[in-house]
């Protein structure tokens, strides 16, 4: 099944966890959480969803168990195809924020940092009356 | 980064059995595989004290276990199709309450024959106001606040009648509120990351009606085509209609791309669709009384248009489960024409 691009987020960050070990379940989330500042709280039942959906597209595959207080811990880890495809979206959004990046900078020195926008159309000399305001209202 | 467990008390615990009374959404093979997993998490992530499962966490096991099923179907479209169904379900009662609103609510009571209640008709008004502002909030506020508004809009809806009949004051009819009821209920799968079409549709919605409510107005030149709920059953089953037909080509569009989402969402409000013209048919089966369908052949109406949309749905299911199983056996057979390999066969989740 091909693996839809770009990434949702959370795919994105599920795959991100597992790039450094293997994880179960509970580590995954804490991970998830704390890679995205705490703003994405995935549920178990979201989370296993995910990694079922991940594994059928060949990006994640179990890695081994073990039980722990009574506990079945099951960890997953990233397959190859799993690594090429978070390298590519890494590097997409690298090249993004990039050229974001480069955008924000070229900005012009006395630009006000509201915005860029050249102002009110206006026709050649008649500069006192624009032809488009920014908000409605009688003319 | 595999933290430890921060509450093992938990194992063995009457919460947990509540967790795992929970996983009987899921099929019965997937339970068994990954039951104790799903719970153990669980048990992990709750904070110490809890007695209970949360609301959240049993409408997210809820909703896992249903689309596990669904994926044992090969009907995970249908699971995909609900956020697109609760956004034309909400659009369309955006038009339905706007123009309740305009051509009937705040129309002269007289015309109903109704004792009103202050500047309307019906207390119905407090239904339509609410789901009105239900996309207000569709249109402004994160998903996740439109889906407590629907929520709260549903509420209105089924709440307002019995109020209004406690009360003894007039409240809308039947046939609108059960559609109003069935659409509601579709709206509490709102996106929660609508994009910028799902937030625009709720005002175009309402600004286009309106425009055509006052054009409408300004047509009849003071007629009174539409002056009472007793008016709309045509219109109603107009709406209905044109909801069906305007998913089932966005759902047609979609299967083009070898996506059936819409397909499944046409599916799943074919009954709030049928309901709107249940009035109708009810009238053109078992004949009127007194300018209306009588209740008894209302009710049995509304009965068998509900159980013909659950019937639609569940042979629809059945259809694409048979021709899973039938791919997945023809994959399963097939052996590699290189090497002779063939696929290990795994349990049928």
């Amino acid at each position: 099944m091909a693996t839809p691009t770009p990434l949702r987020e959370p795919t994105f960050l599920i795959l991100t966890a597992l790039a450094r070990e293997s994880m179960h379940g509970y580590g995954i989330i804490s991970d998830v959480a704390a890679l995205s500042g705490g703003r994405l709280a995935l549920r178990p039942g979201t989370l296993y969803g995910a990694l079922d959906r991940l594994t059928d597209e060949g990006l994640v595959e179990r890695d081994h168990e073990e039980v722990v207080e009574g506990r079945l811990r099951r960890y997953y880890r990233l397959t190859e195809t799993g690594r090429s495809v978070l390298t590519a979206e890494t590097e997409r959004l690298r090249r993004n924020v990039e050229a974001a990046s480069q955008r924000l900078r070229a900005r012009p020195a006395g630009t006000p940092a509201g915005g860029t926008s050249p102002g009110p159309l206006t026709l050649p000399g008649a500069t006192a009356r624009p032809i488009l305001r920014p908000t409605g209202g009688p003319a | 980064m595999n933290q430890p467990n921060p509450a093992p008390e938990q194992a063995g615990s009457p919460l947990e059995s509540r967790y795992r009374r929970l996983l009987r959404a899921y099929p019965g093979a997937y339970q068994a595989d990954r039951g104790d997993e799903i719970v153990g998490t669980y048990l992990d992530t709750i904070e110490p004290g809890r007695r209970w499962p949360s609301p959240h966490d049993a409408l997210d096991l809820l909703g896992a276990g249903l689309r596990e099923r669904l994926r044992g179907y090969g009907a995970l479209g249908l699971a995909a199709a609900f956020p697109l169904a609760a956004t034309a379900a909400l659009n369309t009662l955006i038009a339905v309450a706007t123009f309740l609103l305009l051509q009937v609510e705040f129309e002269d009571p007289r015309f109903a024959r109704l004792d009103p209640v202050g500047p309307v008709q019906t207390l119905g008004a407090v239904i339509w106001l609410g789901w009105l502002l239900v996309g207000l909030t569709a249109t402004a506020l994160p998903g996740s606040w439109t889906r407590t508004a629907a929520a709260g809009g549903l509420l209105l809806t089924v709440a307002v009648p019995p109020v209004a009949a406690l009360i003894g004051q007039p409240g809308p009819p039947l046939f609108v509120l059960l559609p109003a009821a069935a659409l509601g209920l579709a709206t509490l799968a709102l996106p929660s990351h609508p994009g910028w079409v799902a937030r625009s549709l709720p005002l175009l919605t309402a600004g286009c009606i309106t425009a055509a409510s006052v054009a409408f107005s300004a047509a009849e030149n003071g007629g009174n085509m539409f002056t009472s709920y007793s008016s709309t059953p045509e219109l109603l089953a107009m709406a209905g209609g044109l909801m069906f037909t305007l998913v089932l080509l966005v759902g047609l569009g979609r299967a083009l791309r070898a996506d059936d989402t819409g397909l499944w969402a046409t599916l799943l409000l074919a009954t709030p669709a049928g309901l709107f013209g249940a009035d109708q048919l009810s009238q053109a089966i078992w004949g009127t009384s007194g300018g209306g369908p009588t209740p008894a052949a209302f009710a049995t109406t509304t009965g068998s248009i509900l159980l013909a949309g659950a019937a639609l749905l569940a042979a629809a299911l059945a259809g694409q489960a048979a021709r899973h199983r039938t791919v997945r056996r023809r994959v399963l057979d097939e052996a590699c024409p290189t090497c002779g390999h063939r696929p290990e066969v795994t349990a049928e989740a």
